[in-house]
């Protein structure tokens, strides 16, 4: 249904809409052609390909996700297309010992530590198989209100600077969030105590429908650091290596006892926020046409074979790996069980209450709550 | 054989209107293919496939809205022995396509038919699709549940509404069911504006200069800013008013295809040649049917104009969420007087229907008044 990564060209495309938007965003791709080189044939051996090789996963799990909830497999599902550069820097730049606090759009981030793809398809589906093992991965479970996932992470580097643990936390976000009072109130106690933190939001320039210009009269988001006592980077976030970069080191700078950083990933929206979304109707498609030269993934394939770190064939067998894999996953997906009314409740409670437990669930909510429970 | 019907396709959605095929009965179809495009309440959207294998039948026509977990299509995977396709309900699985009596029972029972087909000729058939009459909508009076010619001829005709047909009959029931609308009505000398387009030079670039509507549109910006209670919207549920920044002027258009609100966006903003351009473009692509989304949408006051068919006067209905809808009327040659004296005046009725809600007569009024006014100078319009 769309390209899957065939760009051309690793430059920053002569024709993007990057300037004032992009002012200040840390660029590996932006380099010149022997500066680029050089950095990625700097970076750590196979890091590239594992980075390149994520990207790849994710894109074939975004695009099977997109084709199942067409299909009436899986239900609404939040797309992230464009975004497979940030997020597999911001796994792969930590270690696996940190936590990540997802929201909705990164779903399969848990994937990229080796949880099976099925777990994050199967939580679309609305199967408590869903719920991915949150201590075994260290990734939180995903918060669909808007900047709660915040203050979880302070909350959570808190305790690992209270304790000298030595992890970090990484909490996902997009340009909306910031106008959310969580997100203030976050950065405001992550500053106060030092929590090794990471606030990585993604300005993609629209919350559903509403432009980033609607949002706040503060165009650069990595600016609002600076209310706070932390400081903020911005980084292109169609630009993995850069990304990777900037993680790292605020990552570094947690682990050392320098307390939380906001890093402003931005770029473009290149999809819809949803599939039941239609962005024609409130923005113009033409700036679409514009950033669709930034995908991702195409842009870093160039890059790699650009710099002699790997061949193109590699990374075509990459590519095919992944979106088989995917296809796969999904033929499976549609072949289990739904589960039965019976399992709402459970895992809610640790003693199911009389009115939730499965026999009484069929009943109407007002005949279970008005009948005299048994014990009175 | 295996059946695709349409998914939940979420947030909520119970139906969409099937806009394309993109696959026909016969054709090869690979896992992931596009068969078709859905048009929901909410987007536009491609159908990938879930199977392979060859098309048995289309169960769901274009333009035909279709509920989720109807039918849409089936695929023969390819298994030897099995049925040749017979003919199938191609007619279009309509809203309406409810049986207006309960079928016989025996008909679903017939071993020789697919599930839910309705039993009837082929020339019957053939007749039904070309009338645009869906068969699962006959009670058919032939042996087994067999819908005969004679019931298809007893059934009249039916013709689902379309694209802008459909939104003008929604928006329409909608407007005047949630709108207290009132109509006030004026007469206003034209013949200031005629004799102001009459006398343009022609253009050697061929733009055709101001037109009344273009200058009734000025008129009506001008009068907007002046009172920008007819260019909010009111929200019921809140009770509070929106007052909006910017004026965006709906324009009514009868285009061949139906009738279209068209977007004048920023109308405020334009310099005064700028606006009769932009009015001119707009009106062109909605005949062509190349108006964008956001054309077509989010309007803040609405200009009807009908022409020299527009009668004495009419009532147009408020276009909700707007507040008011001005409306342009016939230009004819009646008497007037002028200074004690009968003349011969060139004389249109405006019209303004407004929310009374939130509307006073008073408001609405002397909005019209301003406009007869305005229209009286257009050389101020235009400067």
């Amino acid at each position: 249904m769309r390209a899957d990564g065939t760009g051309t060209s690793p430059a920053v495309p002569a024709g993007a809409p990057g300037g004032a938007l992009m002012g200040g965003a840390r660029t590996v791709l932006g380099l010149g052609r022997e500066d680029r080189r050089e950095h990625l044939r700097g970076l750590p051996s196979g890091l590239a390909i594992r980075l390149y090789s994520a990207m790849t996963h994710l894109r074939a799990f975004d695009e099977r996700a997109v084709i199942l909830q067409r299909q009436g497999v899986i239900g609404t599902y939040p797309t992230y297309f464009g975004e497979e550069a940030v997020q597999a820097a911001s796994v792969l730049a930590l270690e696996d010992r940190d936590w990540l606090f997802p929201t909705y759009r990164q779903t399969a981030v848990v994937t990229l530590r080796d949880c099976p793809s099925v777990v994050p398809l199967l939580l679309w589906r609305g199967h408590p198989g869903g719920w991915h093992d949150v201590m075994r991965y260290r990734v939180a479970p995903i918060c669909i209100p808007v900047a709660t996932n915040y203050p979880h992470a302070v909350g959570a580097a808190w305790g690992a600077r209270l304790r000298h643990e030595g992890w970090v936390a990484l909490a996902y976000g997009g340009d909306g969030s910031t106008s959310a009072g969580d997100f203030h109130e976050a950065c405001n106690l992550a500053a106060v105590v030092q929590a090794p933190v990471i606030f990585l939001v993604t300005n993609n320039q629209w919350a559903i429908s509403t432009p980033i210009v609607k949002q706040t009269r503060v165009p650069r988001l990595a600016e609002k650091a600076a209310a706070y006592g932390m400081p903020g980077v911005r980084v292109d976030s169609f630009d993995v290596f850069a990304c990777y970069e900037v993680i790292q080191e605020a990552a570094e700078r947690a682990r050392r006892g320098g307390g939380p950083t906001l890093v402003e990933a931005v770029g473009y929206r290149l999809g819809p926020h949803g599939t039941a979304d239609e962005p024609s109707v409130y923005r113009d498609p033409r700036a679409d046409l514009l950033w669709a030269p930034m995908e991702p993934l195409g842009r870093t394939e160039a890059a790699v074979v650009e710099a002699g770190v790997a061949a193109p064939e590699q990374l075509l067998e990459l590519r095919s790996r992944a979106f088989q894999e995917l296809r796969d996953v999904g033929d499976r997906l549609g072949e289990l069980p739904l589960p039965s009314v019976e399992e709402l409740a459970d895992s809610v409670h640790r003693d199911t209450p009389w009115p939730l437990r499965p026999e009484r669930l069929y009943e109407p909510s007002w005949a279970r709550l008005e009948q005299t429970p048994p014990w009175s | 054989m295996p059946e695709f019907k349409l998914p939940d396709l979420g947030e909520g959605i119970t139906e969409g209107e099937v806009v394309e095929w993109r696959v026909q009965v016969g054709s090869a179809v690979d896992r992931d293919q596009v068969l078709l495009v859905i048009a929901t309440d909410k987007a536009t959207v491609e159908i990938p496939s879930p199977f392979q294998g060859r098309v048995d039948a289309i169960l769901a026509a274009e333009g035909a809205v279709v509920h989720v977990g109807d039918p849409l299509l089936r695929v023969e995977s390819g298994a030897a022995g099995e049925q040749p396709a017979t003919a199938v309900a191609e007619a279009p699985a309509a809203p309406w396509a409810a049986p207006v009596a309960p079928r016989p029972s025996g008909t679903q029972s017939q071993p020789s038919m697919a599930a839910g087909a309705v039993p009837a000729l082929p020339a019957v058939r053939r007749a039904a699709r070309e009338r645009g009459v869906g068969l699962e909508s006959l009670l058919g009076s032939g042996p087994g549940g067999r819908v005969r010619m004679q019931d298809l001829q007893a059934a009249g005709r039916r013709v689902p509404l379309r694209g802008a047909h459909r939104v003008m009959a929604q928006r329409m029931a909608e407007a005047h069911r949630r709108v207290p609308q009132v109509t006030v009505v004026l007469e206003c000398d034209m013949g200031p504006v005629e004799a102001l387009v009459r006398s343009q030079p022609a253009d050697p670039a061929g733009e055709s200069g101001y037109s009344i509507l273009g200058l009734a549109a000025l008129a009506a910006v001008a009068g907007l800013r002046a009172e920008p209670l007819l260019n909010a919207s009111f929200d019921e549920g809140l009770m509070e008013l929106e007052y909006h920044d910017q004026i965006h002027l709906g324009i009514a258009v009868q285009a061949g295809d139906g009738l279209k609100v068209a977007t004048l966006r920023d109308a405020d903003s334009l310099a005064p040649g700028d606006l009769q351009r932009q009015l001119g473009r707009l009106i062109a692509a909605a005949r062509a049917g190349t108006l964008g989304p956001s054309e077509l949408a989010g309007s803040t006051f609405t200009i009807s104009s009908a022409g020299r068919l527009g009668g004495l006067f009419a009532t147009p209905i408020v276009n909700w969420p707007n507040l008011a809808v001005l409306g342009l009327h016939a230009i004819e040659e009646r008497p007037v007087v002028r200074a004690g004296q009968v003349a011969v005046g060139r004389v249109a009725n405006v019209s303004l229907s407004f929310d009374h809600r939130v509307i006073d007569g008073l408001t609405a009024s002397a909005f019209l008044y301003q406009l007869a006014d305005r229209l009286g100078h257009p050389e101020g319009l235009v400067r």
